[in-house]
């Protein structure tokens, strides 16, 4: 019984037609991760679309997918997590004003820049995901002043503006609701840490 | 060659991702490109259920303020405001209307004549991101509401309709960068191109450095292309400067609609385009 993408654990066969090897519980268990992080992203977007929340009826928003999209890049292994980055940046786009393709496009260069800083540190403290959510926001916004500068011709006083308040919501909002994202997901806290040490889902 | 694929999976996985990410933003880049079907549904699919938190805000707000708080009052002060809300656009028209008609009497078998009608709408939702100025509202193709619409509050212009769905639409701000529409100066006459500049802020263009446009000027809707009825105040000219280079002045204008406080909208229906000239030879005539 085979699924249509497998974690990075999974055996590869090599047989030709048989890409990866999954087993039935794997699969269960992949199924149950892409529903409770779509479920939960959707969730953070219904909150940050909603005009009854006092969530800034200014047009200034906190990122809150951001928080998610972290937990997802630190968690899961990268095929799965790619899959769900798209997944959220393609809602963000359809909900939003956004031309489509704009919010993939940042989501997953965010989503790169953690897979490869994965590779020389393990972020497992409050203070080095603190970081780590800077260093995101620093990349969202290189990313979005590129992409709304030179492709959509937007004018880059009012760019710097946004940033500087969307970025200020966002580190305020983090230490709420970022320990709520954790706690839905039901990952192993260990004290002092944000993740266990060793995650069987790690990459 | 198979083994060579699987090898570096994650690496063609990865530049599959950004293919598509690129070919989704050049595909989007077209203004006029019609929204994919799974955008369609994804607009669908979150549009009911802020209508149900607007239904139950709504709705509990109203019977606190109506029947808990003040039953009389608050019934009759509602009342009162909205009659007060129509009158006001009303007025705004009105006045517009005999400024025209004094100055464009013969000229009037030429003046194109459009029929519109108000549909209003309630606010649902905010765009959630900070970088563009969209809405959402409780009405969709199934009550009429098509692309390119115009939507106003009686306190003046609010957008533009971008994308529909059978009971939800996207409206695009008119403080969204993305936004154009075509005004005119109320004192005198100016034409010009009112965009989107930041939250509170617009910009209108083209209008070269020797018309006569001051701060405190109001600016009023075209009505070309039948989007907004002629004459619905867009909002004030904040500040005007001539810049040494360049053939146009800058001029800020501050929007006369408070969008942070806006619950409710009417979008512009354009029902019948008839003209002055045609109205007249289509009559039956005695002679």
């Amino acid at each position: 019984m085979g699924g249509l993408i497998g974690t990075r654990n999974n055996t590869c066969t090599g047989a030709p037609g048989v890409f990866f090897k999954i087993s039935l519980a794997e699969n269960d268990a992949m199924v149950k991760t892409y529903s409770r992080y779509v479920g939960i992203a959707f969730c953070l977007l219904f909150l940050q679309t909603n005009s009854m929340l006092p969530l800034g009826n200014h047009g200034i928003r906190p990122d809150l997918l951001l928080f998610i999209i972290l937990n997802a890049t630190v968690t899961l292994s990268v095929v799965h997590c790619a899959c769900i980055v798209f997944i959220i940046g393609y809602t963000f786009d359809a909900v939003s004003g956004s031309p489509v393709g704009l919010f993939i496009s940042t989501y997953l260069l965010i989503f790169g820049t953690i897979t490869l800083l994965r590779r020389f540190y393990n972020f497992n403290t409050w203070i080095e995901m603190f970081g780590l959510l800077l260093l995101c926001l620093i990349v969202k916004y290189i990313a979005l002043f590129f992409f709304l500068c030179f492709i959509y011709e937007y004018h880059y006083n009012t760019i710097l503006k946004t940033i500087f308040n969307e970025a200020l919501f966002t580190i305020i909002v983090f230490p709420l609701v970022f320990p709520l994202i954790q706690k839905a997901l039901n990952h192993n806290l260990t004290p002092g840490t944000v993740f266990a040490p060793k995650n069987s889902h790690g990459a | 060659m198979f083994h060579f694929f699987l090898k570096r999976k994650r690496f063609f996985f990865f530049s599959l991702l950004i293919i598509l990410c690129v070919a989704l933003i050049t595909l989007g880049v077209d203004k006029k490109q019609k929204q994919f079907p799974a955008e369609k549904a994804l607009q669908s699919f979150f549009s009911y259920p802020l209508s149900l938190t607007t239904w139950v805000f709504n709705t509990t707000s109203a019977l606190w303020n109506g029947y808990v708080y003040l039953v009389e009052v608050e019934k009759r002060n509602t009342g009162l405001q909205q009659e007060m809300n129509v009158l006001l656009l009303e007025n705004q028209q009105l006045r517009e209307h005999f400024l025209e008609n004094q100055r464009l009497k013969a000229l009037l078998n030429f003046k194109q004549q459009f029929s519109y009608h108000m549909l209003p709408a309630e606010i649902i939702g905010r765009d959630p991101s900070s970088w563009f100025k969209t809405i959402l509202v409780n009405r969709g193709t199934e009550a009429g509401v098509t692309r390119g619409s115009g939507v106003v509050s009686p306190f003046g212009v609010v957008g533009t309709v971008l994308e529909t769905t059978l009971h939800s639409s996207k409206i695009l701000l008119i403080t969204d960068q993305n936004s154009a529409i075509d005004i005119l100066a109320k004192r005198s006459r100016v034409r010009g191109i009112l965009e989107g500049l930041s939250e509170n802020a617009c910009t209108v263009n083209y209008v070269i450095k020797s018309e006569d446009i001051q701060k405190g000027d109001e600016i009023l809707s075209s009505g070309l292309n039948a989007i907004f009825p002629h004459g619905i105040l867009i909002g004030s000219v904040a500040e005007t400067n001539n810049t040494p280079d360049g053939f146009f002045k800058n001029i800020a204008v501050i929007p006369a609609v408070d969008f942070s406080k806006l619950n409710e909208v009417l979008i512009v229906l354009t029902t019948s385009t008839t003209t002055a000239v045609e109205e007249k030879s289509s009559r039956p005539t005695r002679e």
